[in-house]
């Protein structure tokens, strides 16, 4: 039952995954995926876990060669780009990056200048701009030379933030960059995303939750066991059929009372025990 | 606008990172220590040649007995420990932040025992043979069985380091195993080198070191900024341009050739390569290379040194007393992180 609703406007992409597939010691995570990412909205994956929205992210940013398949980047095939290339027109912020042992917050944003540099240029005064840039728009100049670990999560998570916003790409992608915050760090987070859109840059984020997803995507991609289910603009592609195929979820979808976009409240469900014995977990 | 942090040498579209204040320090400190213990290695010890003994030879005066001491035994002596120290420190640095492991380093995961045993090996059953080929043989077989290690999947150290404590037991078994084939007296020399010496270095050797350095060392360096990088992981390392598989395997490769270098120079000498880095990793978070070669020169420098000023024990291997140091060093280290993990247990932390 494969049924990929495609919805809205002829699309530009400025990237594009064909036929992508990838196994992780024999079992397939992604099989036969086609996606295109367009240019210059914020697209947002979602999916239940495990569903290989991580790894189409890593694959699409060639972190993970696929076994099978091509990406394409303006239409040049990223792997046959060299890795400094690549990374000056896509960066990948991961879920779980290592910090390195007392490291600075400016020390760790000038790692994502990397790839603009060489061994005859290795620090550049368009190095020092875009470090500071970088630092300015994630409201961290103050914090520069702070040590990382001994920032909040939000705050670090800005600090990554600002690395690959170093890189100076035109296209971003964040997996669960909303993870393990708070609230009030996960909105700015997300509010930081759309700025960054409206600058005109691609943003491709990886979220769990549903009602932040349809608040801010401009485009939705809805997988389900490697495959995609479903793309679009929010409020024409979400409804409770694709609810319940892509995340097994029965629930009732509404209007946000703030935003006017769609929103969803999960329904009571009829298995939902009261009794002394817990429940079997599905 | 922030002041640059770095100061810049710039040359047209050349810009270099001018050496800030502590690299400077550090190199000119480093210098002037190793030419310091250079200099005590070759005058201290047994049999002796003083300071003015020294300033005699150089001057052209002395006996041809003390022209021969330094020139033939004592200067190629301390250089070869100098090369070797150098070769291990930088080896270790790479080995620990490829493995992300400190434990991860080439005495402990099976390169050093690998290329002693191919030697080993050689001289029982190709004597007239140069038994360098049976140390590279050794080597290479090691790191074959180190690749597999190196996949694509995240879970490289605890791989690359577990693979290793089994291929150093192999390696070990096979080493007794010629032990006990041999003949008592060739035994007995054998197990001399496998202690790791400086004893009888000549100028072959030192051309033996100095050309693995300058095979391994200029690859390294160039590659620093890719293993720097590496630390934030290997996903991230791949997403800022880094090249990560590449990266990992000419950074394994050229580490290889330098504790291959080592052991063929001097033996198996223990612990320098997984002490140095430690060392010189201090208040710092990249591998460090340099700084690690340069403390695992002064290491090996002045443990030689001792070895020869020791009263009573004749020709003490230099790898035992590195062996002795390391060991301590590190059982201070792990008893010092015991005891602050369980004052923090204490503290409620």
């Amino acid at each position: 039952m494969k049924q990929t609703h495609t919805s809205g406007m002829p699309m530009d992409p400025v990237l594009q995954g064909q036929d992508l597939h990838l196994n992780y010691a024999g079992v397939p995570v992604i099989s036969g995926l086609d996606i295109r990412i367009p240019r210059g909205q914020l697209s947002v994956i979602l999916g239940a876990n495990g569903c290989g929205k991580s790894s189409v992210l890593k694959v699409l940013s060639q972190v993970l060669p696929p076994d099978q398949g091509n990406v394409l980047l303006d239409g040049r095939c990223l792997a046959a780009m060299g890795n400094k290339e690549r990374a000056r027109q896509l960066a990948l912020l991961v879920q779980k990056p290592e910090l390195p042992d007392g490291i600075s917050v400016q020390e760790l944003v000038s790692r994502g200048r990397y790839p603009h540099q060489s061994v005859w240029r290795q620090w550049s005064p368009e190095d020092e701009a875009a470090v500071a840039e970088a630092l300015k728009a994630t409201g961290l100049s103050e914090m520069a030379r702070r040590e990382v670990a001994c920032l909040s999560g939000g705050q670090q998570q800005r600090v990554w933030l600002a690395l690959v916003l170093a890189q100076q790409s035109e296209v971003l992608l964040l997996d669960e960059p909303t993870s393990f915050l708070d609230i009030r760090a996960q909105l700015s987070v997300l509010d930081f995303c759309r700025a960054l859109r409206r600058q005109g840059r691609t943003l491709v984020l990886v979220l769990h939750d549903i009602n932040q997803a349809l608040r801010y995507a401009d485009h939705l991609l809805l997988m389900r066991d490697g495959q995609l289910l479903a793309q679009g603009r929010p409020d024409v592609v979400i409804n409770e059929e694709v609810l319940k195929a892509v995340f097994d979820l029965d629930a009732r979808i509404m209007q946000d009372p703030e935003a006017g976009c769609p929103m969803l409240i999960p329904r009571m469900n009829s298995q939902t025990h009261t009794g002394a014995a817990l429940p079997a977990w599905e | 606008m922030m002041a640059p942090r770095f100061p810049l040498w710039r040359l047209g579209t050349l810009t270099l990172l001018a050496p800030n204040r502590a690299a400077v320090l550090t190199a000119v400190l480093g210098t002037a220590l190793v030419m310091a213990a250079m200099l005590l290695s070759v005058t201290l010890g047994e049999p002796g040649l003083s300071l003015s003994g020294l300033v005699q030879v150089l001057g052209g005066e002395a006996s041809p007995y003390d022209h021969w001491l330094l020139w033939q035994s004592r200067l190629p002596r301390a250089l070869c420990a100098l090369g070797v120290g150098v070769a291990l420190g930088v080896s270790g640095a790479v080995f620990q932040s490829l493995s992300r492991n400190p434990l991860g380093s080439p005495d402990i995961i099976g390169v050093n025992t690998g290329a002693s045993a191919g030697t080993l090996l050689w001289l029982m059953f190709l004597p007239a043979w140069p038994m360098f080929w049976g140390g590279l043989l050794g080597a290479v077989a090691v790191l074959v069985l180190l690749l597999p290690g190196l996949e694509r999947s995240g879970r490289l150290s605890r791989n690359l380091v577990l693979m290793g404590v089994a291929i150093n037991a192999f390696a070990l078994a096979l080493v007794q195993f010629v032990l006990t084939l041999v003949q008592r007296e060739q035994a007995q020399q054998m197990l001399g080198y496998l202690s790791g010496s400086l004893a009888h270095k000549d100028w072959q050797q030192v051309a033996l070191i100095g050309m693995t350095l300058a095979m391994a060392l200029p690859g390294l360096l160039l590659l620093s900024r890719r293993l720097t990088l590496l630390t934030l992981g290997g996903e991230m390392a791949q997403g800022v341009g880094a090249g990560v598989r590449q990266t990992r395997l000419v950074a394994l490769l050229l580490a290889t050739v330098l504790a291959l270098g080592a052991v063929l120079c001097a033996g198996p000498v223990a612990f320098v390569a997984l002490v140095a880095p430690h060392l010189a990793r201090w208040g710092s978070h990249s591998p460090a290379l340099l700084r690690s070669g340069l403390i695992g020169a002064l290491l090996l420098l002045g443990a030689d040194t001792v070895t020869l000023m020791l009263p009573g024990v004749h020709r003490l291997p230099v790898g035992v007393l590195t062996a002795l140091l390391g060991g301590s060093y590190l059982a201070w280290i792990l008893f010092a992180g015991l005891f602050r993990s369980r004052s923090q247990a204490r503290a409620g932390l």
